[in-house]
């Protein structure tokens, strides 16, 4: 069952499938229906850890997209490593021959280029998110590299500092607490707090310090920020919702809950659950139930022939997805719809929440 | 720091062979070299204190002691094993099971458990359990501590993942919560739990047979069996109380952070063993103690703070911080008594 | 339990316990996932077996010395972003530049630990951070003109991955130096006793020396397999890499104490550790339950491994 054997067998069969379904239009109207499961590639997601509340959202809405096509599916750990990452996904290729579609939220930028040719020489379908080198791009593998969803971190980064700015009155001063350096996503969130500032002269940014997107690391840093700055800091900004938390729970020790607004990113429950009680003032989704679905849907599509990669234009290979800004206006009417209940999703639709081509830098 | 040391002299048996080559270092008469690590933290809170002097306020201080509440408690237990001259590496794994037990069974956001304190005593009691079979399973199977405890290390944080569900659950009870968020004399309830894990361990070290047995088996093993103690029992005793400390730190950062998550003790394993290191105790066993551990702690919690004080780039701060570790731990190690140092 | 693990160690067949019990995992891997033992997937296994390995190497220099090389992945992190950063610059000397920067932080290491008599846990641990503050900035993707220097690494040589010729070639040569040579020996009696040697005259300092900067330059070349493999380098890329390592020398059968082991040992500990954790991804264990079986895997594997008849004190 190696994986040259597995490709023989499988692809003819893929040929005719696709004999069947010729003309997009048709193929995306009427996909799939009268198909034994044995034809269904095994849907694999890749992430760092279940041990995060993101990504085990993200498993739960790779699972309920698998459900709607009645495929198997596996979810792979890398647990910050990222050699184990690549063997596990390698592993997977081996045991399906090929036969599978990964959504793969490579746990470093530098992962996705050998996952990628991995999938690429397998012939496995693979879309990848947030993480990936400048030069690597979809239409470089194709088909099989059929996308890559990224969430444009200046803009969140931007858009929480906005709300944070404006539950601060418009004056006083910041302390900002940064995911880990080297990451991408971490850079681009605090270019966004950056410009913000800019066109803020009232607003000061008493130190950047960085708390590799942990609780505990956060927790432990904002005491000694309240004591550098003292009466001074009038906001923490937090380039995501972990140490935003960790954060609040220093300032709810100091017995400054409520009064110092926190803002962060990711939109994990216990920030939405914050911003209901006013302590934390905005968090940015991406909206983890739907990249696990979604990630999964693109590249089932493509492995199904329903639409096909290479005739996408570039906007829909490499794009921004929308995310919502949860702010107290709207955080009751999005914990109704997201947490208390599972959201539905029309996971047919694949680009419904493209918001442009990723920029070049 | 003294006393400790008092207690095992005639255990020490290593010849002196490293040591004629090194005196010239040592200015410093022996019995003020016992104070070495207590020296390097009162001259680096000075150092802070000069470049920034709110560190010195009431406050402040206030803070310092809440950061290093988790990491002391944590700390005295990897202290009693490495006097062994042993190693435990399932500290973070004690501490994810510990926090997720006390948040599943105290009030919170997942299910309609409500223990209150029940739930904290079940969470160390669980961690302690941790410890036990470390202790078993390096003494029955005849492995080495640092393979027995890397496995239950990842044995605990996969337990702590299933058990959560992957989420982070909120801590609900307000009992609990008073933990972190109270205060007693001024001082947050939390850095009176840690004083009271300290004073426990302090009273087992210097006053009960378990702790001198702990010292002679890291004095020297062989030895210790040909005076009758048991090794095994002492060992598995040993990683026992080791593991209800990090049941306590474990409860503590719960309260702190108000949830758990499997990687609430993330980065702490490294940071305790560095801290008993600093303070003095040597990784081959035998010598120093949880005094040394407390000064060590605070080291390493006042050297963080001291480096947000002075607004140390967070691009250089892992460089400072590294540097500084060397330099503390080699002005302050009793090089005379460890004729070894592995 | 005890007694019979006891009997086990008198038996001479005792050396072949870490093979025996590599074969058997694998026949379990079979077993369970049909289609595991097949020459595609195998020398998959190999390459992906391959930093582990290397990294593994490194500590066993230290290690069968009693001592603990915790650096070694910021080490491999930061010659990967000097081969990432040089690689367009000056093409394939920053290899070199890489694995010279690797001996520097070993002799480093090996500095502080001998010189200052820091113990090596911590010695280690803070040229490891400050090696890793050195590291700092974002990922650096080896472009397309470099990989053109890299790709040879990704390749394969008479049908075997490169990596894994190369990881032979590097596990023969470390078998051989500690085997062999004067060093080697030097080596096993600090290990085994460190005031014996320094009374029989060995020269402990400089084999402690040595032995550091030997971790240094293996754990860089792992970190140049690394950058090759993917395509780039970063101050995280080899995160998480350092415990399995360890874990590996000391499931081959060497011990933590010092003294006894060697870079077969490794080899097979390595592979241990590899087949149990791809090895699951084959059969299928629950994702929630990988950490669990992981652990206890280890346990098992080393109560299987270790020679207790050659380990006087466990500790």
């Amino acid at each position: 069952m190696t994986t040259s054997d597995f490709d023989f067998s499988v692809r003819p069969s893929r040929r005719a499938i696709l004999g069947g379904i010729v003309g997009g239009a048709a193929a995306l109207s009427m996909p799939h229906i009268a198909r034994a499961a044995g034809d269904k590639p095994v849907l694999v997601t890749s992430i760092r850890s279940l041990s995060n509340p993101y990504h085990a959202i993200w498993k739960d809405g790779a699972e309920a997209f698998a459900k709607s096509v009645g495929a198997q599916h596996v979810t792979l750990v890398s647990e910050g490593n990222s050699e184990k990452g690549i063997a596990d996904i390698r592993a997977m290729l081996a045991k399906t021959g090929g036969k599978m579609v990964l959504n793969s939220d490579p746990n470093d930028t530098p992962d996705a280029r050998p996952i990628v040719e991995s999938c690429f020489k397998a012939g496995a379908y693979v879309c990848t998110q947030w993480n990936k080198p400048n030069d690597l791009h979809p239409w470089d593998f194709n088909p099989y590299y059929a996308s890559h969803i990224e969430f444009d971190g200046v803009k969140s980064g931007s858009a929480i500092t906005q709300a944070l700015i404006k539950a601060m009155g418009s004056k006083g001063g910041i302390v900002a607490i940064g995911g880990q350096i080297s990451n991408t996503a971490a850079i681009e969130r605090k270019r966004g707090l950056e410009e913000v500032l800019k066109a803020h002269p009232d607003v000061q940014l008493l130190d950047f310090q960085v708390a590799n997107w942990k609780a505990t690391e956060a927790y432990d840093l904002t005491s000694s920020l309240l004591t550098r700055f003292g009466d001074k800091v009038g906001g923490i900004w937090a380039a995501n919702d972990d140490m935003g938390t960790g954060a609040l729970e220093a300032l709810r020790a100091e017995g400054l809950a409520g009064k110092v607004p926190v803002v962060g990113i990711d939109g994990i429950k216990a920030a939405m659950d914050a911003v209901k009680a006013g302590e934390y003032a905005a968090t940015v989704t991406s909206d983890p139930y739907w990249q696990g679905g979604m990630g999964l849907s693109i590249g089932y599509h493509a492995f199904m022939k329903s639409f096909d990669p290479t005739k996408e234009s570039k906007d829909h290979r490499e794009f921004y997805g929308r995310t919502t800004t949860i702010t107290k206006d709207n955080v009751a009417d999005y914990i109704k719809a997201n947490v208390d209940s599972k959201p539905v999703y029309d996971w047919n639709d694949l680009w419904g929440r493209c918001e442009g081509q990723i920029r070049a830098s | 720091m003294t006393t400790t040391q008092a207690d095992v002299p005639p255990l020490h048996h290593g010849p002196a062979i490293a040591a004629p080559r090194r005196r010239r270092l040592h200015i410093s008469r022996a019995s003020l070299r016992a104070y070495a690590p207590a020296v390097v933290l009162l001259a680096l809170c000075l150092l802070v204190t000069l470049a920034n002097p709110s560190f010195i306020e009431t406050r402040n201080l206030i803070r310092v002691a809440n950061a290093a509440a988790v990491p002391l408690t944590l700390a005295m237990g990897t202290t009693f094993i490495i006097l062994i001259g042993s190693i435990d590496l399932s500290a973070e794994g004690a501490v994810a099971v510990a926090a997720m037990v006390v948040v599943l069974l105290a009030k919170n956001d997942l299910n309609g458990m409500d223990l209150g304190w029940g739930a904290a005593l079940l969470a160390v009691c669980a961690a302690g359990l941790m410890g036990l079979i470390s202790g078993l399973v390096q003494t029955g199977l005849r492995i080495p501590s640092f393979m027995a405890t890397l496995g239950t290390w990842f044995i605990g944080l996969g337990l702590a993942t299933y058990m959560l569900g992957g989420s982070a659950v909120r801590l609900m009870d307000p009992r609990l919560r008073f933990l972190a968020l109270g205060r007693f004399g001024g001082l947050p309830v939390a850095v009176w739990v840690a004083l009271a894990a300290f004073a426990v361990a302090a009273v087992i070290q210097t006053q009960t047979r378990l702790g001198r047995h702990i010292l002679a088996l890291g004095g020297g093993e062989d030895l210790a069996e040909y005076s009758g103690i048991s090794p095994a029992r002492v060992r598995i005793l040993a990683f026992t109380l080791a593991g209800l400390f990090y049941g306590v730190a474990g409860v503590l950062a719960a309260t702190q952070l108000g949830q758990s998550n499997a990687v609430i003790g993330d980065g702490r394993l490294f940071a305790a063993i560095t801290a008993v290191v600093v303070g003095g105790t040597a990784l081959t066993g035998g010598e120093g103690g949880v005094f040394n551990t407390l000064i060590g702690v605070l080291i390493v919690t006042v050297l963080s703070n001291g480096m947000v004080l002075l607004g140390i780039s967070p691009y250089v701060q892992q460089t400072v911080q590294g540097l500084m570790i060397i330099a503390a731990v080699a002005l302050s190690l009793d090089r005379l008594r460890l004729k070894i140092v592995k | 339990m005890t007694a019979l693990t006891a009997r086990l160690g008198d038996l001479p067949f005792r050396d072949l316990a870490p093979p025996a019990l590599l074969v058997g995992l694998v026949v379990l891997v079979e077993v369970f996932a049909p289609g595991f033992v097949t020459r595609d997937t195998l020398l998959m296994v190999l390459s992906d077996t391959a930093v582990l390995f290397l990294l593994a190497t490194a500590e066993t220099f230290v290690i069968l010395l009693g001592g603990i090389d915790l650096s070694i992945q910021a080490v491999a992190s930061l010659a990967s972003v000097i081969v990432a950063q040089l690689l367009p610059v000056i093409g394939p000397a920053a290899y070199l530049v890489a694995i010279l920067a690797g001996l520097l932080s070993g002799l480093a290491s090996g500095a502080v630990h001998v010189r200052l008599r820091v113990p090596s846990f911590v010695a280690t641990l803070a040229t490891g951070g400050v090696v890793a503050g050195l590291a700092r900035g974002r990922a650096i993707t080896i472009e397309e003109g470099g990989r053109f220097y890299t790709s040879w690494l990704n390749g394969t040589l008479w049908g075997a991955p490169v990596v894994v010729i190369l990881s032979v070639v590097v596990g023969l040569a470390g078998f051989v130096v500690l085997r062999y040579t004067r060093f080697g020996r030097f080596s096993v009696a600090v290990g085994a006793g460190e005031p014996a040697a320094w009374a029989a005259g060995v020269n402990v300092d400089r084999t402690k020396i040595t032995a550091f900067a030997a971790s240094g330059t293996l754990a860089a070349l792992a970190g140049v397999v690394l950058a090759a493999r993917l395509s780039s380098g970063s101050p995280n890329l080899a995160n998480q890499l350092m415990l399995p390592a360890i874990a590996a020398v000391i499931v081959g059968g060497t011990a933590i104490t010092g003294g006894l082991g060697n870079v077969g040992r490794t080899a097979v500990g390595a592979l241990i550790i590899a087949i149990v954790r791809i090895g699951m991804t084959f059969v299928g264990v629950n994702i929630f339950a990988e950490n669990v079986v992981f652990g206890a895997m280890l346990i098992a594997a080393v109560a299987v491994t270790i020679d207790r008849a050659k380990i006087a004190i466990i500790k």
